[in-house]
């Protein structure tokens, strides 16, 4: 009897624990899965969004319309602390670099080259565990200790803006690695990368359109506006013609001397095959003499602007500021010169200063 | 009967339990990065982190995505500068999960290589020659110009 009873319960409680345990697997199931969804989403995919995106895993694109309200209106009341001092140093900025009767454009440079001259790079950045000084990446920091990285540079150059009404937003790329402006000028947008022409500002990433921005990164550009435009790129407004091809060796010494950022010919409607080659030809031969030459430090690219009908092409100077080596620019007279001379020949034979070793051998300098 | 079959069972059991996971011999990182630094003489000023350290899985993070728990130690020399120059290595609880060390180190490479493209354009070559591969219950990252020293360093 006893026996019968202890099967009856088992038969009603092993389905029951069946039905359990099944339960429990498909939650187990659900739940792993959700975790390892939700582990891609966190910092690693593209977002259609403008702001709270973080950029290199550790900074944040952060909106600073409260700042540039507060300027338009002269609200402060509403403001953080910090956000009033971000406000205090940003308008001592524009009160120093912008001037009644400026256009939009005028009002841009100005920022871009006060950026340029007044904001370092952190260099700390690059570094694979990042060793970054406060603030990097927000307006505060940036105003503050002149040091930003390119979510500070792209934040910065867009609160300027929308302080003085002009239409901006900061563009990241598809990775998640970098991140730049758009501004928007008579109705177009234009690229403006402030970080990556800082410190010399050549202006190789002022005012840019889609096209030539494509040829350095990606971005969503279902979300953030096309930027057509190419009325207010540097490079164009400043153009010269050519009507002599031979002349653009000449015209770049020339720019080099006076250490100019960018210089631009205007080639017209067409352009042909000949052209090209001949100017990629002599484009690479500078780039040989001025990496070898005595213009050692100076960096040299170039690229074609497609401007309406125009062909524009257009060639970036950066100078390196040279390190000095501390040997090298030892002061010494004749006659300390002449003892030290014959101390090292008494020490390692007959070795003037005008001699180099080349493997071990001396050998007399030619000076021709 | 019953009896013998309970302690065979419990034997069983014991014995299964005892087969879970290999017993892997724990690698000093601290020593192995000494030894690996030093033998590269291409490697500039490097800065050096490791599960020794207090922050060690923030370190890690930078490097890898795994979960932290999965792995004995690791180390990671790096750049003061921020140039392409990197050793890693990471050794594993369960060697079973190379493959995602690998992969996660992988990525970790073309983050690198994509952030260079960006900003030090001279360095993406030496970062795209990384070399990412297992060895043992470890798996090494060697982004350097002789990555050959670092390695034999290494076995």
């Amino acid at each position: 009897m006893k026996k019968r009873k202890l099967i009856r319960i088992m038969y009603a409680v092993t389905p029951v624990m069946l039905v359990l345990l099944l339960a429990l697997n498909i939650f187990t199931i659900l739940k792993v899965k959700a975790i390892e969804d939700g582990a891609g989403i966190d910092d690693t995919e593209d977002v259609a969004q403008e702001n709270d995106v973080q950029i290199g895993g550790d900074y944040i694109i952060r909106a600073t319309t409260q700042i540039s309200d507060a300027y338009k209106s002269g609200d402060t009341s509403k403001l953080s602390d910090a956000d009033k001092e971000t406000l205090d140093m940003a308008k001592r900025v524009l009160d120093e670099i912008i001037t009644d009767g400026m256009s939009d454009y005028e009002k841009e440079l100005a920022v871009y080259e006060w950026m340029c001259a007044n904001i370092g790079f952190d260099d700390g950045s690059l570094e694979v565990i990042p060793n970054v000084g406060s603030e990097v990446d927000n307006p505060h920091g940036v105003l503050k200790y002149h040091q930003a990285v390119c979510v500070g540079y792209a934040t910065t150059f867009r609160m300027f803006m929308q302080m003085m009404d002009i239409e901006c937003m900061v563009v990241h790329d598809s990775y998640l690695g970098h991140s730049w402006d758009l501004v928007k000028l008579d109705g177009q947008w234009y690229h403006t990368d402030v970080y990556s022409d800082a410190p010399g500002g050549n202006f190789s990433h002022f005012n840019i359109n889609d096209t030539e921005m494509m040829n350095m990164q990606e971005w969503n550009t279902d979300f953030f506006p096309a930027a057509e435009g190419y009325k207010y790129n540097y490079a164009y407004m400043n153009r010269v013609g050519c009507d002599d091809i031979y002349t653009v060796p000449g015209q770049l010494r020339a720019a080099i001397d006076a250490q100019k950022g960018v210089v631009s010919f205007d080639f017209g409607k067409e352009v042909s095959d000949d052209t090209y080659s001949i100017l990629e030809t002599i484009m690479n031969q500078v780039e040989n003499a001025v990496t070898s030459g005595s213009d050692k430090g100076v960096g040299i690219t170039w690229s074609w602007l497609q401007a309406g009908d125009d062909n524009v092409f257009c060639v970036y100077l950066n100078y390196e500021k040279e390190t000095e080596d501390p040997d090298s620019n030892v002061d010494i007279d004749a006659e300390t010169q002449q003892k030290i001379d014959e101390a090292v020949n008494k020490a390692f034979g007959n070795i003037g200063s005008d001699d180099v070793i080349i493997g071990g051998v001396s050998e007399k300098t030619v000076i021709s | 009967m019953k009896r013998i079959i309970c302690v065979i069972c419990a034997l069983a059991m014991c014995l299964s339990v005892c087969a879970c996971g290999e017993k892997t011999q724990k690698i000093d990182m601290y020593e192995l990065q000494k030894s690996m630094v030093s033998a590269d003489k291409s490697l500039p000023e490097m800065k050096i982190s490791g599960s020794w350290d207090e922050n060690a899985e923030k370190a890690f993070s930078y490097i890898s995505d795994m979960e932290y728990n999965k792995i004995h130690g690791f180390f990671l020399a790096y750049a003061a500068d921020g140039m392409a120059y990197e050793l890693a290595v990471v050794q594993l609880k369960d060697k079973s999960d190379a493959g995602e060390m690998e992969d996660s180190l992988n990525e970790h490479v073309q983050t690198r290589v994509r952030m260079y493209k960006t900003y030090e354009p001279e360095q993406v070559q030496r970062a795209e020659n990384a070399v990412v591969k297992t060895v043992g219950d470890c798996v090494l990252l060697i982004m350097s110009d002789s990555p050959e020293n670092a390695e034999t360093a290494f076995k």
